[in-house]
């Protein structure tokens, strides 16, 4: 990632000097492991269920783990300032159904244009609950001075309830069956219009991050609060700013999962901020902020999405999943801690 | 005479290479209160914090009546029966006074808490010194004055024998002084209990001590009662005229520090003000500040420790308010309400406190060097990397930092540390900078290096710097004059550095009438001019 490339020292050129590179970059180290693990992972389950690496499945599998990557991305944010934001699952849920809501409320609009007046100003509807949600969270967390922790949740039970609360617990159907194909429709052999956005995003973001001054920002904020203002960054914008972008990714996933589905379920994004957090903490980020990588989110996401898909073509009882991302979890921190140890 | 409560004999402590105490001895009696005096960096805080078993002296011996006692921690100390109070109070805000006072001494039967015995008892307490409190209240929204008065309460609860108190008096005010001085008498003389108080003001030692030890560089230099001792023999005592006599007799020691330029630069310029300051103040740490700062100087802020001369510079970096009063940065008002809008109005400050918000210690030197400048480094927020560092690098360069720095700087040594804080300041461009202890745990070498570049910056690029420094020695080396402050004031008076010797600062610092030695510089005429 460019966080562990910027250094101008010269790249290896041969593969004996692999091992001192990677010494002198832990995050590459850290990412080259991930992959190797997802390696394993994907390995074991080939080798359970043959058909496993087929374009189709690989394509399913990342459809699958778009909401997961897309709330990663959101959460990795939020981690690296030293925060936590619970209420990503419960933003994706309130955007995903307002903007169903909207588009099934105005109709199928004219003759002429079918179905897609609606479906943008229904995009957009939930991209702007995305940006509401975020910037209560920001000023809350700023303004207010309440721990991340206590402000997201607080906004983790608003969103869920109004979700409820709009739908009276019933799916909101009735959405133009383009919504679905469009959603579903492989191209290339294993790509979806889910999967491409997510990809994008992931560029943006990893670039944001990782090459601009808000990036720079970002870490610096979350490595030493006091020393990033003396610097002259104006910390609490910048939250805000970061709580906003967080809630507009959550919102991004909520709209594809609609477009997966092809309905607003009241139920999507429930619990889903545990899986994005652990994407995020498998992905090397550390919970007391400063540290943290897009591609290693996303390698965490991919981890989850692999093992949840794994286990159901392998027929294993689904509650078993959580055991397990659990336990993965738990030897990813305790490996961080080790490598933190011998620094 | 009363009995002798503790007897510290030869205490000796070392930090590295430097020994903080070189044989240090006292006695404390019973009943008596005993003053603690000293310049910065005698002694004294070392000294408190041995005895309260924070610190582990490397020889020598204490006998807490009569026995030898070993403290291995502080709260071994308070078992023992010395308790200390220091700076920054130690009551658990969210807790009333009542749990404070019974922190884990609670009187219970059974495991279950009885809150009735333990109110009536604190009551007790808290009317018998005079505080008017039900012991209810939350310790959070109780004054200073009252949250030390708990904590002294709740050493003689727990029957403390020797009571330790590092500089109570900073944060209270006139009438709170003479209450705390008038309490402390009556607590050693009706509980017989051995009182020691560091303290840097005179008056109040004289008004509370039955007997006083003077520290200078680790040394007892004096050693007596109070009756009987002139003010200007304590005074002596602590400025070390003698000590600092003896000292510059030998070949090379004292005043061996290298600057740049001498002659030209000390000149005070003539200029008009680039920075301006008019009786400023704010609640609890400044009052009535006022100094003119030109385009080209190092002026010095000397003062003792609790005198403001920090939060000064970090009101005049916009990290803390200000009340009253007016400032003028080039022609304009200035009164900055974030660090930001000082560095954006040319001002720039590098902290005393380097690891707590100096730098951040994931990223490298450069990154942090660049962090107030990526502005001009970035397109569209986007940073052209290469262009950021080699301007980073080049400042790094002419600071000669050692090490990598391109690891995170919190592997680097304090002096790299702070050269690249200093570089990260020099980048912004600044105006005024603003220095809090430029070289403080720094070895001798880079500590020149600093001197050198800070003179040479003035100098060569006009940048006006204000210093605060502890050590005299610094500010005769790098300032053209050097102000004092006392008790958050500073009246703007100068004195050049030509006319002046630690000796004769420290004597400015301890007295605000200026002696002979210092002529002083009233410079109030361009008063006007605001």
């Amino acid at each position: 990632m460019a966080d562990a490339t910027t250094t101008s020292a010269p790249s290896p050129r041969s593969s004996s000097s692999l091992r001192s590179w990677l010494a002198r970059r832990p995050l590459a180290k850290q990412q080259l492991l991930l992959l190797l693990g997802l390696a394993v992972i994907v390995g074991i389950f080939d080798v359970l269920n043959p058909g496993f690496l087929a374009a189709d499945n690989i394509s399913s599998i990342l459809q699958d783990s778009t909401e997961t990557i897309l709330l990663a991305f959101a959460e990795t944010l939020v981690i690296i300032t030293g925060g936590i934001d619970i209420s990503v699952g419960a933003t994706l849920g309130l955007s995903g159904i307002i903007g169903s809501l909207v588009v099934v409320g105005l109709g199928q609009g004219g003759m002429m244009l079918g179905a897609f007046p609606s479906l943008v100003l229904g995009t957009l509807a939930a991209l702007a609950v995305g940006v509401g949600v975020g910037l209560a969270n920001g000023l809350m967390v700023t303004k207010a001075r309440v721990t991340p922790f206590i402000a997201t949740l607080a906004m983790l039970g608003v969103a869920t309830g109004l979700t409820f609360v709009l739908t009276n617990g019933v799916d909101v159907s009735g959405l133009a069956p383009a919504v679905a194909t469009w959603g579903n429709t492989v191209f290339l052999g294993i790509l979806t219009f889910p999967i491409l956005v997510t990809i994008i995003l992931g560029v943006i973001v990893g670039l944001f991050l990782h090459g601009a001054r808000f990036g720079r920002w970002t870490f610096a904020i979350g490595s030493n609060a006091r020393a990033a203002r003396g610097a002259g960054i104006p910390v609490q914008r910048h939250l805000i700013k970061i709580y906003v972008l967080a809630g507009l990714l959550s919102a991004v996933a909520g709209v594809l999962v609609v477009m997966r589905l092809g309905t607003g379920s009241p139920l999507e994004g429930a619990n889903d901020e545990l899986n994005a957090i652990a994407s995020v903490v498998i992905g090397g980020a550390s919970l007391f902020g400063g540290t943290g990588t897009i591609i290693g989110s996303l390698l965490g996401a991919l981890i989850i999405g692999v093992i949840v898909n794994g286990l159901i073509v392998a027929g294993i009882q689904p509650y078993w999943q959580t055991v397990i991302i659990g336990m993965i979890i738990a030897v990813a921190v305790m490996m961080q801690e080790r490598g933190r140890a011998r620094d | 005479m009363a009995v002798e409560r503790l007897v510290a004999q030869g205490i000796v402590k070392r930090y590295g290479a430097a020994t903080v105490l070189h044989g240090v001895g006292f006695t404390l009696h019973a009943g008596a209160v005993h003053g603690l005096v000293g310049h910065n960096g005698a002694g004294k805080s070392t000294l408190l914090k041995i005895l309260a078993g924070a610190v582990a002296p490397e020889a020598g011996t204490i006998l807490l009546d009569g026995s030898p006692v070993s403290f291995v921690s502080p709260s071994a100390a308070v078992a023992a029966g010395v308790a200390c109070v220091f700076q920054e109070l130690s009551l658990l805000e969210n807790l009333t006074v009542t749990q404070n006072l019974f922190l884990a001494r609670e009187i219970a039967t059974a495991g279950v808490l009885d809150k009735t015995a333990m109110r009536t008892a604190a009551r007790q307490h808290l009317s018998a010194y005079g505080l008017g409190l039900s012991g209810d209240e939350k310790v959070a929204g109780l004054p200073v004055a009252q949250r030390q008065m708990i904590e002294i309460i709740g050493a003689l609860a727990r029957n403390a024998r020797v009571i330790l108190l590092d500089e109570p008096t900073t944060a209270l005010e006139r009438a709170q002084i003479d209450r705390l001085v008038e309490t402390l008498r009556r607590i050693a003389r009706e509980q017989n209990v051995a009182i020691v108080i560091v303290d840097h003001k005179l008056d109040e030692i004289f008004a509370v001590c039955d007997h006083v030890t003077s520290l200078m560089d680790g040394r007892v230099v004096l050693d007596a009662p109070i009756a009987g001792l002139s003010r200007d023999a304590l005074a002596e005592s602590i400025i070390g005229q003698q000590e600092a006599a003896r000292l510059h007799k030998q070949p090379g020691a004292g005043g061996s520090v290298p600057t740049a330029t001498p002659s030209i630069a000390r000149a005070i310029p003539k200029a008009e003000p680039i920075l301006a300051v008019r009786g400023i103040g704010a609640s609890r740490g400044l009052r009535d500040v006022t100094f003119d700062l030109a385009s080209g100087e190092v002026l010095g802020l000397y003062g003792l420790a609790g005198s403001g001369r920090s939060r000064l510079l970090r009101t005049l970096y916009g990290l803390e308010p200000v009340d009253q009063g007016r400032m003028q940065l080039r022609g304009r008002p200035y009164r900055p309400h974030s660090p930001r809008a000082a560095m954006r109005a040319g001002v720039a400050f590098v902290s005393e406190e380097r690891k707590a918000n100096g730098f951040i210690p994931d990223f490298d030197a450069v990154r942090n060097c660049t962090l107030p400048i990526l502005g001009r480094h970035a397109w569209a927020g986007v940073i052209r990397k290469q262009e950021a560092a080699q301007e980073a690098e080049s400042v790094l360069q002419r600071l000669r930092v050692r090490g990598n720095i391109h690891a995170p700087l919190v592997r680097l040594s304090g002096g790299n540390q702070q050269k690249t804080l200093l570089a990260k300041a020099v980048l912004q461009r600044p105006a005024v900078l603003l220095l809090d202890e430029p070289t403080k745990g720094i070895d001798v070498g880079t500590k020149a290096e600093i001197h050198a570049f800070i003179r040479n910056l003035a100098a060569a690029s006009g940048v006006a710097v204000l210093v605060v420094s502890t050590e005299e020695e610094e500010l005769l080396a790098i300032c053209d004059a050097v102000m004092i402050m006392q008790r958050g004031h500073c009246s703007g008076q100068r004195c050049p550095v030509d006319a002046l010797d630690d000796i004769a600062l420290r004597r400015l610092a301890l007295d605000p009438a200026p002696g002979p030695a210092s002529a002083p510089q009233a410079d109030h005429a361009r008063e006007g001019a605001l």
